[in-house]
């Protein structure tokens, strides 16, 4: 294949991906329900504390340097009238479900690649022809019509995913950029490697080591030199990417669920531990079926006091659908740990299923079981969550909130 | 960040048929009257199965949080933000 890919010129097929990143999205949408705060810097934190962590900086924000990570403490430093506010996930799902019924107005091939970033596939769509930089702004304009007269989103548009993703961050807040056959040398002359999505320290130290200084240099280099630089088929994909091949896997696969809780003060013990791990289990089981997946792999991970991590997985013989089944195992494998005061706590599954799939099993009524859970499901789903809840997660109503992880909705 | 309240309130909820828009003109709270010139952001959000709406709206120098529950129509003011306040 490496050798069908020689020479081959910039992609002359048309452009049919537009990436939409909503700008600064949690700060954003908290500027817009509250007109008072708008063009001062805000940030959107896990917590309001010194220690919390910033989510979403402003715009605003942004330009005085205050970058996601930042601890409250120290953006403070930077502005000390930043006003810092705790995540209110309803606004911010609300908003994401109104662009996105929006967006699907002009193409049905709408995927959300987070709360904040969706990817569109106008190929076959009818809007198409009115050409997609057209489309874009109008796109803008009816966000700030019908969805918030104060959000923004930076819009790309070229002939793949990666390259539409790639324009969009040309220019934020507020864009509407192209890559294309007739711009792409000024685009990747203006560009560092590290500009590209995909490209961090260790591939950085990768290309370099290879004469790879520049996205220029990467463009130009064969689709041999890239194979030998990555030492797998991963270079014949920077080949197709970077001029305009479509290589991305668009069926989203998902891999695990997850749920991590920072305890506000450390606890040691299973009993004390025992109402927040039900609680995340119950959080992650409750996803993992929702999302139509039985799993077969359970993964626990502490950080301490000490700020030493502790971290195993395991796969299981049977694939888990109820939540008490996970716990069992997380249970299993938190009694190989080290018993220390625990700071942060994570669960997560991996090795996932359809859950169309039921495997039999010769002891245990597994119709029965996942019969009981569906109906539980059913009722959180109609009255709330956690209306029936495992007795060992009384007491939890203020720990584990409600979240949303990077790249999730 | 601002300060939560949780009282029942007075509002005036306007229907705009041409517009086909709903709006607040004012809400009467602690018996004082506020007249609403900005709506920020009207979403909602189920609490078990009642359909519950959130309007975020501003005066000159408030910004008020509106919950209407639908099953009950009581209107509460969830939270106050003030700017002349530090």
């Amino acid at each position: 294949m490496t050798q069908v890919l020689n020479n081959l010129e910039f992609s002359k097929k048309p452009i049919s991906f537009m990436h939409i990143d909503l700008n600064s999205c949690f700060a954003t949408v908290e500027q817009q329900a509250n007109p008072l705060l708008r063009n001062i810097p805000v940030a959107v934190a896990a917590y309001n504390s010194p220690r919390g962590v910033i989510l979403a900086p402003s715009i605003e924000a942004k330009k005085l340097g205050i970058t996601v990570g930042f601890r409250v403490s120290d953006a403070k430093k930077i502005c000390p009238d930043i006003k810092i506010l705790e995540p209110d996930t309803k606004k911010y799902r609300f908003v994401h479900h109104a662009l996105k019924n929006l967006l699907l107005e002009y193409t049905d091939e709408v995927n959300p690649k987070s709360v904040d970033e969706f990817i569109l596939n106008f190929k076959n769509a009818p809007k198409y022809n009115a050409g997609l930089i057209n489309v874009g702004q109008e796109i803008k304009d009816r966000i700030k019509n019908e969805v918030g007269d104060y959000i923004t989103v930076s819009i790309g548009v070229s002939k793949n995913r990666f390259l539409a993703k790639t324009a969009s961050n040309l220019k934020k807040p507020d864009g509407l950029e192209i890559i294309d056959e007739y711009n792409y040398k000024d685009v990747y002359s203006s560009l560092e490697l590290m500009d590209l999505t995909g490209i961090a320290k260790k591939t950085l130290i990768r290309l370099n080591n290879h004469g790879i200084h520049t996205v220029w240099d990467l463009y130009n280099a064969s689709a041999h030199e890239l194979k030998t630089t990555f030492q797998s088929v991963v270079g014949n994909y920077w080949y197709l990417r970077l001029r305009g091949y479509e290589i991305e896997n668009y069926k989203d696969v998902r891999r695990s669920f997850g749920h991590q809780y920072s305890l506000p003060k450390p606890l040691k013990t299973l009993p004390e531990l025992t109402p927040i791990l039900t609680k995340l289990v119950e959080k992650m089981g409750f996803r993992l079926r929702n999302s139509g997946y039985k799993t077969q792999g359970i993964h626990l991970s502490m950080l301490y006091s000490d700020y030493t991590r502790w971290h195993m997985g395991k796969k299981t013989k049977r694939a888990l659908y109820d939540s008490r089944d996970i716990y069992k195992e997380v249970i299993k494998l938190f009694f190989l740990s080290p018993q220390k005061e625990v700071r942060v706590l994570g669960v997560s599954c991996f090795n996932l299923t359809k859950s169309d799939i039921v495997q039999l099993e010769l002891f245990t009524d597994v119709d029965k079981s996942q019969n009981l859970t569906k109906l539980l499901d059913d009722i959180n789903n109609r009255w709330g969550k956690f209306v029936i809840s495992p007795a060992s997660m009384l007491g939890t109503d203020n720990h584990v909130h409600d979240r949303i992880g990077f790249g999730n909705v | 960040m601002g300060e939560k309240i949780k009282e029942c309130v007075s509002v005036n909820l306007l229907f705009n048929h041409k517009k086909r828009k709903t709006s607040i003109s004012k809400i009467i709270w602690k018996n004082k009257i506020y007249d609403i010139a900005t709506e920020g952001l009207h979403y909602t959000f189920k609490k078990g199965d009642t359909l519950v709406h959130v309007f975020s709206v501003a005066s000159e120098d408030t910004t008020f949080k509106l919950i209407l529950d639908t099953k009950s129509l009581v209107w509460s003011l969830d939270e106050v933000y003030d700017s002349s306040l530090k």
